[in-house]
Parts: structure tokens; C-alpha cells; sequence
């Protein structure tokens, strides 16, 4: 831990530390704990994009090299035997496909593959590799009623029938396989966000019932 | 197709725009407010008097149960 000196006009001060008060009342260590919260607002708020966020409201923003293995474990845990993905290309790419895969449908500017389970993720990995699917924010990921979308580039929100638990499966088995230990049950939590900075910093857990 | 694009853009807009850490303006503006945008275009250019009834039903069940529920 580092320790932080730093110079504040005192009416800033009261108010922060009245805030603290109201929110965490006197404990040994609220001062610490809203100041860090504080400065990773302001990190965030100033560019640094997290290399992985999460939160128990199912939007997910992290690193588009994670994806693979975050779709993989959604594969796993959602017991539906035909994933459906889609996305809008282009003449080129659409051209590129037909070359490529056998079983696909086009629907306008949508190409959509309905997949069995078992070759989900070969055919995401190959279509990532060839057209960079998972940079598109048309992409979209079925799982029966459940389904993943977002603005392209790791960045997703979970909709549809998807019970916080289950997801919070999801999210403790993600970040098993990153190696990533959670020290914390997610199901005992009300709120959480869950933010890794950089790929070797360390899980920082914010939750309103700290 | 775009419908179903269309209520997950919006339902990643309002989920995100309620966090507690914001994302920059570069992130809502490219994945947030383009992909709605174009949702809303192709609506436009492609809807039937149904999709556009539908969409306003969708987007306020999302609106219902995002923003009501949070703000309660």
C-alpha cells in the first residue's frame, strides 16, 4: 500500500469526511476506503479503460482477447444445444464466409449461425481470426432465452432470463480460469463491481455492503 | 433481428449509464450511443408499423425494470 499526503481546502475536507461519516459511520479505515474510490472513479473517468469490469447488473467491459473464454464458460453453464450467433457484414465479408463455412443463413446485412454446443467456440475463434467479429457491436450471442450483446470490443450486457446466481457462476468460473482468486462469496453480495485495472493488478471488489 | 439489437443496445445504455463507475465519453459514444444509433436508423429504414410499436413497448419494459427499479 502506498500512503498519500496531500493538500485539501478544509470545506473540502468537512464535506468528505461528513460524507464518509453518514455512509460508513467511524470506522477504522472509511477515510482509506472512499479516498481509493475516489481515485479509481477519477482513473476511469479520465481513460483508463479496465481490463476487465464486472458487475452484478451483468454489464461486462473487458479485455476483447478475454471473450473466448468468457463465451465458453457461459457455453458450459447454459444448458441450451444450439447457440445462435449473429452479426451484420459486409459484401467482402459475406463473400469471405461463403468461402469458408458450409451452414449459415443470411437475413439482410445479418449472417447467422445457429451452432451446435460443441462447436460454438471453434466457430467463434475462427470467425474472430477472420473478420474480427468480437470488435462488432451488431454482434450477438444466443443461448435460448438468454442472450449477450453489446457495443463490440468486450463490452456486453447479459439479457433475458438469466438469474443473477447462475451469473455469478459465470463470473467465479471466469475468473478462476484467468487464475484470478476470489476471496469472496458473489452470491452474498447485494451489489458488487468487480475491476482489474491492468492484466497483473490485483481484483479490486467494491461492494455497498463493505 | 434489429428489434432484438435494438432492446439489448438500450438495455446496455441504461445498465451502464446507472453504475457506479461511469465509462469515459469515448466508451458510452462508440459502444453505447452508435450501436443504438444505428438500431434506430435501420428501424427507420426497415420497420414496419408493428416493429415501431414494438420497439416502444420493449424499451419501456426495459426503462420499467432498469431505471424504476433502481431509482426505488
Amino acid at each position: 500500500m502506498s500512503k498519500l499526503r496531500i493538500n485539501l481546502p478544509e470545506e473540502l475536507d468537512k464535506e468528505f469526511r461528513a460524507i464518509i461519516a453518514s455512509k460508513y459511520g467511524f470506522s477504522k479505515g472509511a477515510l482509506s476506503l472512499a479516498t481509493q474510490d475516489a481515485i479509481l472513479k477519477w482513473i476511469i473517468k479520465n481513460g483508463k479503460e479496465p481490463w476487465l469490469y464486472i458487475d452484478n447488473n451483468m454489464t461486462i467491459d473487458i479485455n476483447v482477447d478475454l471473450l473466448s473464454s468468457l463465451l465458453e464458460i457461459f457455453s458450459k453453464l447454459i444448458n441450451s444445444e444450439i447457440i445462435t450467433l449473429s452479426f451484420k457484414s459486409t459484401t467482402e465479408e459475406i463473400a469471405i464466409i461463403t468461402k469458408v463455412f458450409e451452414k449459415f443463413e443470411i437475413e439482410g446485412k445479418n449472417v447467422i449461425f445457429k451452432l451446435n454446443k460443441s462447436d460454438f467456440i471453434q466457430t467463434f475463434n475462427q470467425l474472430s481470426n477472420i473478420l474480427q467479429i468480437q470488435v462488432k457491436s451488431s454482434l450477438m450471442i444466443e443461448f435460448d432465452n438468454i442472450y449477450l450483446i453489446g457495443g463490440g470490443n468486450g463490452c456486453f450486457n447479459v439479457c433475458g432470463g438469466f438469474h443473477v446466481e447462475q451469473f455469478n457462476q459465470v463470473v467465479t468460473d471466469f475468473l478462476t480460469s484467468l487464475n484470478i482468486e476470489l476471496k469472496i462469496e458473489l452470491n452474498k453480495l447485494k451489489d458488487y463491481q468487480l475491476i482489474l485495472l491492468n492484466q497483473k493488478s490485483n481484483l479490486i471488489i467494491l461492494t455497498e455492503n463493505r | 433481428m434489429y428489434l432484438k439489437r435494438l432492446f439489448g443496445h438500450f438495455s446496455n445504455l441504461a445498465e451502464h449509464a446507472v453504475r457506479p463507475y461511469e465509462p469515459t465519453p469515448a466508451h458510452l459514444k462508440k459502444r453505447l450511443l452508435l450501436p443504438l444509433c444505428e438500431d434506430i436508423s435501420e428501424l427507420l429504414k426497415a420497420g414496419t408499423k408493428n416493429d415501431f410499436n414494438e420497439a416502444l413497448t420493449g424499451i419501456s419494459e426495459i426503462c420499467k425494470k432498469i431505471i424504476l427499479e433502481k431509482s426505488a
